[in-house]
């Protein structure tokens, strides 16, 4: 073992080796940790964040959500629409959230049922299996069933949902979650853009008009 | 100089197994790719007869009829169009116990010496008034028990030459496929 | 210490790194990004001008704009902005296995779509024929305060087979909306299949 050199003539490397080599270790470490947990529990320790309150919107606001800003205007019963070609089962009968809905997004923005850009999602529905997307979304003035939004060019669309006749009746409540997501850039390994999932950012109640057979829809 | 004589053997290693390594992959990929398409032409002559998805294949027929006369306006041909009418007779032999005959895709081509450069699919769907012959087929039935008569119908550009060829295509039978010049 | 390596090998050495640096460095910066590898091949034009793409032929013959539009099977489509009708001949090159699927209008960064609403009064979409073109309207909706704006004496129209324009052809031709007048109401004619 090389001698080690008196201390006028040690560098300062030396000097900061001995040093160190004389501080316990294990010490250090667990005081560390104890005042990090110290610390923690003085801010709440392992406690649940309480989760934000969803805001509550008025039907007529508009929501601008990542593509689309949507206003929420109606929803109602009714009981089809024979020109559209959209009859539910037997047994069933149609929820229409109307909406009206701007394209924020640079390009055309298909509002599909599967996978809705931005969208709404009625609480408290009796969907027949997990699918809780809209059976069809239809425009409104013509009756179009494949709704694609331009930039800028606001759009009156009919979100239509199958409910069973009994559930649901003129008058009733209805609080209808507006759904948003963010872009999560372009995606790698394929072609396309990348959504992070929906998440709900706010929620409108409407109260249901009963439409019976419908009148212009 | 002695660099050279003493490794002289990885070298010439070098320079078989690069080229190699670089074409066996070039090989597979293209030869995978080549194999899902329909590249491999058999060419069946008039009058000739074809084995080809467990069946018989012959051309019996072939007309074109020009969009300005007076059949060609009856049927309602677009505007610088022809209709090309191809029969084949196909005989399928009996089908194995569970098996049916795969159908087969049929489309026109257009032959520049020996590369197809244009080419048009079935009319069937095409808003003209065609009306097939009697008891003729117009797509493979894959249920047909004896031998039938496929007829094929084309809307083709007036400006396709005279070196036309039926392409018959099965799934099956890729990269094979038949090529009946008309 | 002893140099073994001559000091003019020293420099040499030197001098290669730092021109192999330069070589990777200016090899990264050119290398196409993954939109450029991927990017549609423009074949540009005029209206009125025909365009041959790799599987795709079309010739725009004029562009309108009006407030409303009545078209041929009827259909007369409220919009909130106005309507750019364009009318076109379309068809394929190649294979009939096609449809006109990519019909755009650009303006600036933001591209509108061609709309199917009209349903077959319009050649949005439709299936191509070898060479027998579909002639007929296309209408996009427009938003008005665009239309009217300067960025709107460089749109381009833009054609394509797929709706994935990536790597084939698309005929793109620019447009002047500002200088087109907005008419109030448009009527279009059924499409024709056929030569004209």
């Amino acid at each position: 073992m090389t001698p080690t050199p008196p201390l006028e003539q040690r560098s300062w490397r030396l000097r900061a080796r001995t040093l160190y080599d004389r501080v316990p270790t294990k010490w250090l470490v667990t005081g560390i940790s104890a005042a990090l947990l110290g610390l923690s529990a003085l801010l709440g320790g392992l406690n649940q964040v309480a989760a934000e309150p969803i805001p509550e919107f008025e039907a007529g606001e508009p929501y601008a959500a990542l593509q689309l800003t949507i206003t929420p205007e109606s929803a109602s019963l009714i009981d089809g629409f024979p020109e559209q070609l959209v009859m539910p089962a037997d047994g069933n009968r149609l929820l229409v959230v109307v909406a009206t809905v701007t394209n924020t997004w640079p390009d055309p923005v298909r509002i599909s049922t599967i996978g809705p850009a931005d969208s709404l999602l009625p609480v408290g529905i009796d969907f027949a299996d997990a699918f809780t997307g809209p059976t069809s979304v239809i425009v409104f003035d013509d009756g179009t069933k494949v709704a694609t939004v331009q930039p800028d060019v606001p759009v009156k669309v009919a979100y239509v949902w199958e409910v069973p006749a009994g559930s649901l009746a003129g008058g009733d409540e209805l609080r209808v979650d507006v759904l948003d997501r963010d872009y999560e850039g372009e995606a790698a390994i394929y072609f396309g853009d990348r959504f992070s999932d929906f998440r709900t950012a706010g929620y409108v109640t409407f109260e249901l008009d009963d439409l019976g057979a419908g009148g212009t829809g | 100089m002695t660099w050279l004589r003493r490794n002289w053997i990885a070298l010439v290693a070098v320079a078989v197994l690069a080229p190699a390594t670089v074409g066996i992959t070039f090989a597979t990929q293209w030869t995978e790719y080549f194999g899902g398409r329909a590249s491999a032409p058999t060419s069946v002559g008039a009058g000739d007869t074809a084995e080809f998805a467990r069946a018989d294949w012959s051309l019996t027929s072939s007309r074109r009829i020009s969009g300005t006369s007076a059949e060609g306006l009856e049927i309602g041909l677009p505007a610088g169009s022809d209709l090309v009418v191809v029969t084949v007779r196909v005989s399928p032999e009996p089908p194995a116990d569970g098996d049916e005959t795969p159908g087969c895709l049929v489309r026109l081509e257009e032959f520049d010496g020996t590369s197809v450069t244009r080419s048009w699919g079935d009319a069937t769907l095409d808003p003209i008034s065609y009306t097939a012959a009697e008891g003729t087929h117009s797509y493979c039935a894959s249920d047909a028990v004896g031998p039938y008569t496929l007829e094929s119908v084309f809307v083709v550009a007036s400006d396709a030459g005279d070196e036309l060829a039926l392409s018959v295509t099965v799934a099956t039978e890729l990269p094979r496929y038949l090529s009946f010049r008309l | 210490m002893t140099r073994t390596t001559p000091r003019w090998r020293q420099v040499a050495n030197g001098a290669g790194l730092v021109v192999i640096l330069v070589i990777a460095g200016v090899v990264a910066h050119t290398t196409p990004s993954e939109e450029q590898q991927e990017a549609a091949i423009p074949v540009r034009g005029q209206i009125g001008e025909t365009l041959d793409g790799r599987n795709i032929r079309a010739t725009v013959d004029d562009v309108r704009i009006a407030e409303s539009v009545e078209a041929g099977n009827g259909w007369a489509g409220p919009t909130s902005g106005v309507w750019v009708v364009v009318d076109a001949s379309v068809e394929a090159r190649v294979t009939d296995l096609a449809t006109l699927g990519y019909a755009r209008i650009k303006v600036g960064d933001v591209t509108y779509s061609a709309s199917t609403r009209p349903d077959r009064a319009t050649i949005a979409e439709t299936g191509l024929s070898v060479g027998i073109p579909w002639t007929g309207p296309l209408m996009f909706e427009l938003p008005l305060p665009l239309v009217s704006s300067d960025a709107a004496r460089h749109a381009e129209l833009q054609l394509a087979v797929s709706n994935d324009p990536r790597a084939d052809s698309m005929l793109v031709m620019p447009v002047d909306l500002y200088s087109i007048e907005i008419e109030k109401v448009v009527e279009t004619d059924q499409p024709v299949w056929g030569v004209r």
